[in-house]
């Protein structure tokens, strides 16, 4: 047997903050955070004409129209997401095992498509009205029902595309509860109302403040949509700054204001989640049995849950469909196969990237935990609170000073070298996207026994062989899954993209988005379709995971 | 014999905790021996095992294995380069090898044959021999044990922990594991230091004992001395039943209290008050009154097999009301409610009260 010491100790005291896996996780969390310090820096500089222009005349308007959209939606993803949660987790009806699975998968379809989507559907020309009109003489101007371009129409659409967020987290709630408890307010002479209102509701308070918060993370980092229907927000309002006006400081003193929206919302959630004292799960646990519905109060509950169904994914989805086949022929040719190629490809090199990251910072973490991995991790994946556009204005005023650094270096006219090329778009992903790769790596490194780490640096391995001999080999399905929600989620991004891309450089969602703003809202369908493809595997990834665990990482 | 493994004054705070898990803890190991580190959860046993194979820092002491210093307060050897072998409570066998792959794992600077005839060994040691094929989950309990046993014998370290060893362990078996470990252990010669709760894991494999209690190291021995004579009444009760009664020391030496008058042993002092443990085998029990006993009221006869447990109450005196277990051969025969025990010197342990 074998005798082997090697004499090469480290000094103790600094051995857990500086070392070489600290160090570069450092620096990476850093560059991570890169175009939040931008905008922060930019806040209390002074403004152009333009900014005097912007604060006069149009702030105020998008002030107020991104606290009307948010209230909106927030009380509208609150109503459709908790009763279709309570109606699944309480009651047995008809489809339900079917339906609390369905009830998800709007959340496949970006925002945007389904704005889009429901134009179509409800406009002039569309099947719909056409059927009503010339059979039973429905008229009701340009749009059927309602003119949907409009601020109530914007709420609806991004609320029937958000709801999931808490329908997911709030059965997840009501399924951790013990059942005595609920049981214990029936026998205390409360009608089942008035144990959801006075009870179940308080309880599931977690729950709700954490999947709205979510939702109106995704309403501010929204453009497509808004920009389609018309509704001026920050983050239209950002846009135009940069395209219209020309001019990048409003841009980024529009991004720091906006910034201030997320921060609220944020610490909204942090606080709430700091003071999670509402778990009944333990030893007495005893899950939920769900009651009997007579024939129509159970009918009654099975339209309530499937109308979200309906109106976020099935109709929708049918009317890509049937446009898809209407403009086949236009639609598959060489460029369309450019587009896939695009943007399969950035969506792999950004899933690569924050896959990469995420491994190493949550194995230093798990090597050398301190106060300060933890801070650090956290500063890493604050982008997945930030809407992509603020992303890309952080980024791009850096990256342009710098461009025109080098050619005044080189002496060339055009300062292109970084900016609109592959790396600035990968480099964004991976910031707002960091979130969702590092999350679902956290949870299988968490899930894994430390001991064996331990096991094998006392077996002579160093970290880098640990690493890779022994925790990657273990954690690889978190590993897998945590690249394609990145990659997903990539390929569905829209802001960021348009602000950032390459000059004549195209993806899916750029495509469908500009097909549908030149109301070719047909031929957008295509593509449209392979997203929502796509986003349905994250759905089906997230039913395995949350079959597993029984809750949420990533909604 | 010559020490292994030496631990000198460790001291170790957790951030964010008030108190010190390890108090000036100091451990010699001597070449061949296994010894136990004993004491309830949260006792710093734990912490003492992690502080000598690495994988915390002590914020004082020192760490001394093979006379080379793994770590004081300027030096810090990784836990890969001190040469120690562990064997963790979940085994942490690694799920996506087998069991010779997980055995050559630390071997991997020696030749393909060189790890052959090793990794050969040791299966053969641990009476593995068969099951080199099989991944860690087609396994039972007590041949993970074994596996992870194999694994961290195999590049022969100087010193071996074993955290907890036995406590995934069915009731059942663990006599016969427990048997099976130590026979390995001694077949390999190998030095080592585990850390358990369980008084029965030290009197089946341990030669050496240290007992802890609030990160303070409070005695050690070999497991018979702290049995027979544990320093406090903690550790009288930690090493099975036992009885304790208060004792009045005098100038001269005697120790006077309900069960009889002792003499201090020499050169101990444990000031005026002193606690005497009498274990419940070691009791005369007479059916007649005598000198220089105490009467009993006997309250429950418990049958455990190989004696009876009789739970009894003191009548009168200064011990009025207390409970003793006198445990009584099986043949007991005597019925009646009222009993005379007596004991001897030898059989009453004086200690300090703390």
């Amino acid at each position: 047997m074998i005798k082997k010491l090697k004499g090469f100790s480290t000094p103790i005291r600094i051995r857990n903050y500086f070392n070489g896996w600290m160090g570069i996780s450092l620096l990476v969390c850093l560059a991570v955070a890169f175009p939040l310090m931008v905008i922060f820096g930019h806040l209390f500089k002074t403004g152009d004409s333009s900014w005097q222009h912007i604060t006069t005349n149009l702030l105020p308007a998008y002030t107020i129209n991104t606290l009307i959209l948010m209230g909106g939606v927030a009380l509208l993803v609150t109503l459709i997401g908790v009763s279709t949660a309570w109606l699944v987790s309480m009651y047995k009806f008809p489809g339900r095992r079917v339906f609390q699975w369905l009830l998800v998968l709007p959340i496949a379809i970006p925002a945007y498509i389904l704005g889009f989507t429901w134009v179509g559907m409800l406009d002039y020309t569309s099947p719909a009205y056409v059927f009503l009109r010339n059979n039973f003489g429905v008229e009701t101007g340009q749009f059927l029902f309602f003119n949907i371009l409009s601020m109530p129409g914007a709420i609806i659409i991004l609320s029937l595309s958000f709801y999931p967020y808490v329908y997911l987290l709030a059965r997840t709630w009501f399924m951790q509860q013990s059942a005595s408890i609920l049981e214990a307010g029936y026998s205390l002479g409360h009608k089942p109302l008035s144990v959801f209102f006075r009870i179940a509701l308080p309880l599931s308070r977690p729950a709700l403040v954490a999947g709205v918060s979510l939702a109106l993370m995704e309403v501010l980092n929204d453009y497509g949509l808004v920009n389609y229907f018309g509704v001026d927000t920050f983050t239209t309002g950002i846009f135009s700054a940069w395209f219209a006006f020309g001019s990048p400081v409003s841009a980024i003193k529009l991004s720091g204001y906006l910034m201030i929206f997320v921060l609220i919302l944020l610490m909204a959630e942090r606080m709430d989640r700091g003071n999670r004292r509402y778990d009944s799960v333990g030893s007495q646990f005893r899950p939920l049995r769900q009651k009997e519905l007579n024939r129509l109060n159970g009918f009654l509950a099975m339209i309530t849950v499937m109308l979200p169904i309906l109106l976020g994914f099935v109709l929708p989805v049918s009317m890509l469909i049937y446009w898809s086949i209407q403009t086949s022929h236009l639609a598959f040719d060489h460029r369309f196969l450019s587009l896939l190629k695009n943007s399969f490809l950035l969506a792999s090199l950004a899933a690569l990237a924050v896959i990469s990251i995420s491994v190493l910072i949550g194995f230093t973490v798990r090597t050398f935990p301190s106060r300060m991995a933890r801070f650090m991790t956290r500063f890493a994946t604050i982008g997945y609170a930030i809407p992509g556009a603020i992303i890309a204005v952080g980024l791009l005023v850096p990256f342009i000073w710098i461009d025109n650094q080098l050619a005044r270096i080189t002496g060339s006219a055009g300062g292109i070298i970084i900016t609109g090329t592959w790396f600035t778009l990968v480099f964004a992903y991976t910031v707002r996207f960091m979130a969702v790769g590092y999350n679902s790596i956290e949870s299988v490194m968490t899930k894994t026994s430390v001991s064996l780490d331990e096991a094998s640096r006392s077996l002579g391995m160093s970290n880098r062989n640990t690493l890779f001999k022994v925790l990657i080999p273990i954690i690889h399905p978190g590993i897998l899954a945590g690249a394609l929600l990145v990659f997903i989620d990539v390929l569905k991004e829209l802001p960021l993209t348009l602000i950032l891309r390459p000059f004549n450089f195209d993806t899916l969602a750029i495509r469908a988005f500009e097909f549908a703003s030149d109301e070719r809202v047909p031929e957008a369908a295509p593509a449209s379709l392979v997203i929502i493809f796509v986003g349905l595997m994250a759905v089906l990834l997230l039913r395995k995971t949350l079959k597993k665990q029984g809750y949420v990482h990533h909604p | 014999m010559s020490i292994i493994l030496s631990a000198k004054n460790l001291t170790k705070t957790y951030p964010g905790n008030k108190y010190r898990s390890l108090i000036n803890f100091n451990l010699n190991v001597e070449k061949g021996q296994i010894t136990a580190l004993l004491g309830e959860s949260g006792c710093g046993k734990t912490t003492a095992l992690r502080i000598i194979a690495g994988f915390e820092s002590a914020e004082k002491g020192e760490v001394i294995i093979n006379n080379r210093v793994m770590a004081n307060d300027r030096l810090f050897t990784e836990p890969n380069d001190r040469g120690v072998g562990i064997v963790f409570q979940d085994y942490a066998l690694f799920p996506h090898k087998t069991v010779w792959k997980n055995i050559v794992f630390g071997l991997n600077k020696l030749s393909k044959s060189e790890q052959q005839s090793v990794a050969e060994k040791v299966l053969s040691l641990t009476g593995l021999k068969g099951y080199e094929q099989r991944y860690p989950h087609q396994l039972s309990g007590g041949q993970r044990q074994r596996v992870a046993l194999a694994r961290a014998l195999a590049p022969n370290p100087g010193v071996l922990l074993m955290d907890e060893p036995f406590s995934n362990i069915d009731s059942m078996k663990k006599n016969q594991i427990r048997e099976e470990i130590r026979e390995i252990l001694k077949a390999a010669g190998t030095t080592v230091v585990f850390v358990t709760h369980d008084t029965k894991d030290v009197l089946a494999i341990a030669d050496r004992v240290a007992v802890m209690k609030e990160g303070v190291l409070m005695q050690e021995g070999t497991p018979k001395e702290i049995f027979n004579h544990p320093a406090n009444e903690y550790i009288a009760h930690f090493f099975g039943k036992t009885n304790v009664f208060q004792g009045n020391a005098d100038e001269n030496g005697k120790v006077a209290s309900e069960i009889g008058v002792f003499n201090l042993p020499e050169g101990k002092d444990f000031g005026e008050n002193v606690s005497i443990s009498v274990r419940p085998n070691s009791f005369l029990v007479h059916t007649t009154e005598r000198r220089g006993t105490v009467q009993v009221l006997v309250k429950k006869r418990i049958f455990m097999g190989e004696y009876t447990e009789l739970i009894c109450s003191i009548q009168s005196g200064s011990e009025a009301g207390m409970d003793l277990f006198v445990h009584v051969s099986s043949d007991f025969q005597a019925t009646n409610d009222h009993l005379w025990l007596e004991v001897e010197e030898k059989n009453a342990w004086l200690m300090d009260l703390h």
